[in-house]
């Protein structure tokens, strides 16, 4: 067996995937549009596990949620846009400083929410691959 | 069976594992508590930290035996965490588990973390079955290791022990058990060279890259036993294969740029340049290495006549370098030395105002008018700066050529001492200057 170089090492992934979610509360009417203040942490089954700036939200809200890419080839403004849903809160945990809470994706297209697990989950296949090929084992 | 068989050792692995959990944000901290509660993890065995002095202070006083820690911990990297484990208490540092779970994916990171050598590198967002998996994956490594490492680690054991013969007869057995075995072949390689067999050692590192082309312990051993041949063109060749997988690593990117100039491999720079702009973390000896290379490139391409290249990686050297002084001196010095007085001038303005009134500014402004400005103007330009006591070796030469030219014998024999008590050593190209006037 041989390990080739191009089969676990691309130049194109030098870039970071980052994420810029947009988080509105429905239910309060009111929305979270800083980058920073939001944080994509899980993905689980049709559920996004999220850190959110305390006072944002609570349990049993309606959010609605945009999630893109920034694309520094294109502009710093202009993201790709990855995944909407519309959801509920179904968790809400205080922490000391932000909101960590699982939604639960109610409106949604099927193959972005595939677009959006799949870039993650390719992407921690490739890095696992990296590590197994300059370890060796 | 196998895997409820490893799924039992994880369990009863991780029931006696203190664990440290370190990340600036509460709720990446709180999500992976759950996920070690979730793994059977008690509450009692995890400590959470939120700042790095935190987590060093944690890892001195509890000894943890897994750490997770986030790849940006404030101004510090998580990997440093690793470091001070290693110099704490090299001897347990092999039994602990270390990962990084970050939200930055970039290669820089990723090749950082795999020059360390950590246990396992997870991305954020996460799913709870991903790390599951690589965190079960990475402890059953060292809980339970496949016969290949298990042979390996002997290897090791005897090579310290200086007991070639053995760790040889091990590897050789490791070989036929791992259809990749690079890393028996990187053992291998150090046995060799333990032996002075400097040509096996070679070939052994050449196989090991054979089966696996980015086995990093392979392209260590051929770059480093390259290197102690003196064999610099050979080396480069490795070394430029690792800065391109492994790029973040200044050391390694200012030996590459280094053998890139003396192998006068002047386009490689440029494209080393493209790598550095893509490293996101770039440190203050990285800038100081690729300006500097940008640097010598620029003037090669001043002495084959490409002006315009030249200025081009001029331009991308003070752009890198903004502020840096040093590096602006080194721009302008080159053009000065190519009669490019209208280049020199413009860079020269790229001075910081503060630093306009330094040694080194007023030097080169002085050599810029020397090329532009009659014989007369220069001299009383550069009657002030010796006031000042601001000369070099060019500056000296100037001001005997130019007073030599305007027959000026006060200020050249002025210039003349100032010149052969500064410079001793060249007293001999001073006379030389003077005689051929006279």
């Amino acid at each position: 067996m041989t390990i080739k170089a191009e089969e676990v090492f691309n130049p194109k992934d030098f870039e970071s995937i980052k994420l810029c979610i947009v988080f509105e509360n429905i239910t309060t009417r009111t929305v979270v549009k800083e980058n920073d203040k939001c944080e994509l942490l899980e993905l689980g089954d049709k559920k996004l596990v999220l850190s959110v700036p305390k006072k944002s939200c609570n349990k049993k809200h309606s959010v609605l949620i945009k999630i893109s890419k920034e694309d520094k080839k294109i502009s710093k403004e202009k993201n790709i846009e990855l995944f909407d849903t519309t959801g509920k809160i179904i968790e809400c945990e205080e922490l000391e400083d932000s909101l960590r809470i699982t939604v639960e994706c109610l409106q949604f297209e099927e193959h972005r929410w595939n677009q959006l697990f799949n870039l993650f989950l390719s992407r921690q296949d490739e890095i696992t691959n990296f590590f197994k090929a300059v370890r060796g084992y | 069976m196998a895997g409820s068989t490893d799924a039992s050792l994880f369990e009863k692995f991780l029931s006696t594992r203190k664990i440290l959990i370190v990340d600036p944000s509460s709720s990446s901290r709180s999500g992976l508590f759950r996920i070690f509660q979730d793994l059977g993890a008690k509450t009692s065995q995890v400590i959470l930290c939120n700042t790095f002095k935190q987590a060093e202070e944690t890892m001195i006083q509890a000894k943890p035996h897994i750490v997770i820690a986030e790849y940006e911990i404030g101004k510090k990297c998580g990997l440093d965490l690793l470091q001070s484990q290693r110099q704490l208490r090299p001897a347990e540092t092999k039994e602990v588990l270390f990962l990084v779970v970050t939200g930055n994916t970039s290669q820089t990171a990723v090749a950082k973390a795999a020059e360390e050598d950590i246990d396992a590198f997870i991305i954020k967002p996460f799913t709870l079955e991903v790390v599951r998996n690589i965190i079960m994956k990475a402890a059953l490594i060292k809980i339970k290791p496949p016969e290949y490492l298990i042979l390996i680690d002997q290897a090791k054991a005897f090579l310290i022990e200086k007991k070639v013969d053995e760790a040889e007869a091990v590897l050789k057995k490791a070989i036929t058990l791992d259809s990749a075995p690079a890393l028996a072949y990187f053992y291998l390689g150090q046995a060799k060279f333990l032996r002075l067999i400097m040509a096996e050692a070679k070939g052994s590192y050449s196989k090991g890259l054979d089966f696996n082309k980015i086995h990093y312990k392979c392209l260590i051993g051929l770059y480093e036993l390259l290197m102690s041949e003196k064999n610099t063109t050979d080396a480069y060749e490795v070394v430029k294969k690792l800065s391109q997988y492994f790029p973040a690593n200044p050391k390694r990117l200012s030996e590459v740029l280094k053998l890139a100039i003396i192998n006068r491999k002047y386009e490689d720079v440029e494209k080393y340049y493209s790598i550095f702009c893509n490293i996101e973390d770039r440190d203050e000896v990285l800038i100081k290495y690729i300006c500097a290379a940008l640097v010598v490139c620029g003037r090669h391409y001043l002495n084959i006549k490409q002006k315009a290249r030249a200025l081009e990686l001029f331009q991308k050297a003070s752009a890198t370098g903004t502020g840096r002084v040093k590096i602006l001196r080194e721009v302008v010095q080159a053009l000065v030395d190519f009669e490019m007085n209208k280049d020199a001038r413009s860079f020269l303005m790229k001075f910081p105002p503060e630093s306009q009134s330094m040694e080194d500014f007023l030097l080169l402004k002085f050599k810029i008018s020397n090329l532009e400005s009659p014989p007369t103007a220069v001299l009383g330009e550069g009657i002030d700066l010796m006031k000042k006591g601001f000369t070099d070796k060019q500056f000296f030469e100037i001001m005997l050529m130019r007073g030599l030219e305007t027959n000026q014998k006060i200020t050249v024999e002025n210039v003349y001492n100032e010149a052969i008590k500064k410079y001793p050593d060249i007293k001999a190209k001073f006379d030389e200057m003077m005689k051929k006037t006279a």
